[in-house]
């Protein structure tokens, strides 16, 4: 059936079954293979996106349920600013060891600040409880989330 | 893969006019509301979808959540992040705002819908104990031959069948849940437990209600999660904990109590003999104020 996407802003109509997952048409269909899977039940996180703003497991949705929405992948986080910050911070702290959980990380640590721009440690392991990381045991990956925030924070102050 | 139609409507006339179409022409499609369970479970079972599949998920009037002649009206599609946040929900119902904000993920909460918790009539699933305290009636809603919307209500205890099963037909969909407001002096809690905070199906789990005053109990509800193959009523905890004033006796005898209420089995999660034991310590931290 014909399904229209939107994926960091390219817009395709194309003919597939409704229950292919998300992520498979991110990767095979439209070639922006950062968004990596791991478990495809929603455990692992690695395949997280932003669907309507919303971090989203793309391994559990459905290509129909993501008709006319807006997905942005790890690819097209980066022409928002506040990522740029993200991505800088994971790497000044050493936030990354083998990477593959790090797009999914960095989607769910942007949706988080979107929301909570001061989160506490607590509202931080939250935010990222949707995303395993077999490396870094969590703690580095924390420190850089905290000082995004308050880098984020300070430029909000500067303007 | 099997390409089959799919359907993503944004109202509800429409997705029932879909149905009505399927079912004059002897389809079955699968409903979906949030699809966090659907694709993971399509591995095993490849014929989930039957001959395609209903995404209702979009409904915008299926995601309103308010109060009208008392009750809390809940849509079905609510996710379970706007649950955890509703300020509605967290002043009327704290524990249901709780129960939300425990389920999966933040990733699954985004997706996840209350509708598709209790379709699912999983007696691990978090929302179902508090439903069935809160006396919550489904709104169930299909299109007849002439495209009329036709509705019935049905209490959540007579909505559940199984495991897995409920009262709902091929052709309908769960459209709202009423739910009772616990008055301002009732105490309203849900308390489960699980191997970790995340991403953790329940032990057990316990939805209590009830009404302190002068050390005693009245008007209690209990309902029991994963001790059975349904959500379980806790009649005798209920009898136990009305028939005097709490006392660290009446606590020792929960135990007992929870033994009639419920015969929990041992599988991957838990033990029978810690699954009952855990039920009746969130009970005695519950009427003893411990939590």
């Amino acid at each position: 059936m014909k399904i229209n996407f939107n994926i960091n802003g390219i817009k395709k109509e194309l003919d597939l079954p409704p229950q292919k997952a998300l992520c498979d048409v991110i990767r095979e269909d439209f070639g922006f293979t950062g968004t990596k899977v791991g478990c495809r039940e929603g455990e692992c996180g690695a395949c997280t996106v932003l669907m309507d703003g919303e971090n989203v497991n793309s391994c559990l949705v459905p290509a129909i349920s993501a008709d006319g929405r807006e997905i942005v992948t790890i690819e097209g986080i980066y022409s928002y600013p506040e990522a740029e910050v993200i991505r800088d911070k994971f790497m000044q702290h050493g936030a990354v060891q083998c990477g593959y959980c790090i797009p999914g990380m960095v989607i769910s640590s942007y949706a988080l600040l979107k929301k909570n721009p001061d989160p506490s440690e607590n509202d931080i392991r939250t935010g990222l409880s949707g995303n395993l990381c077999r490396c870094t045991g969590y703690r580095k990956i924390i420190e850089a989330v905290d000082a995004s925030a308050k880098e984020l924070r300070r430029k909000a102050e500067e303007k | 893969m099997k390409n089959m139609p799919g359907y993503f409507p944004k109202s509800l006339s429409e997705a029932l006019l879909i149905l009505k179409d399927a079912k004059e022409k002897g389809l079955k499609l699968k409903i979906a509301a949030g699809c966090t369970d659907i694709l993971p479970r399509a591995e095993s079972f490849p014929d989930i979808f039957a001959d395609g599949i209903i995404d209702i998920t979009d409904i915008e009037e299926l995601k309103s959540i308010g109060i009208k002649d008392g009750k809390l009206v809940i849509g079905s599609c609510v996710t379970h992040t706007q649950l955890a946040e509703s300020p509605i929900i967290r002043e009327k119902a704290g524990a249901l705002a709780s129960a939300a904000s425990e389920i999966g993920s933040p990733q699954i909460r985004n997706r996840g819908t209350i509708g598709g918790n209790i379709c699912n009539a999983s007696p691990v699933g978090d929302t179902l104990p508090s439903m069935y305290v809160l006396n919550a009636v489904m709104r169930i809603v299909s299109a007849d031959e002439n495209g009329c919307i036709m509705e019935r209500m049905v209490p959540v205890k007579d909505f559940i069948k199984g495991p897995g099963r409920t009262d709902i037909g091929p052709y309908e969909i769960l459209a709202g849940i009423y739910a009772e407001i616990p008055s301002e002096n009732e105490i309203f809690r849900y308390i489960r437990s699980s191997a970790r905070k995340a991403l953790a199906i329940s032990k057990s789990s316990v939805a209590f209600r009830g009404i302190k005053e002068n050390g005693r109990f009245r008007s209690v509800r209990i309902a029991l999660g994963c001790v059975g193959p349904v959500i379980k009523e806790g009649i005798a905890c209920k009898e136990l904990i009305e028939s005097g004033e709490v006392s660290d006796s009446m606590a020792d005898r929960l135990e007992e109590a929870v033994a009639k209420d419920c015969s929990p089995i041992d599988d991957l999660r838990s033990t029978k003999e810690y699954r009952s034991y855990i039920v009746s310590v969130f009970l005695k931290k519950i009427i003893m104020g411990q939590e």
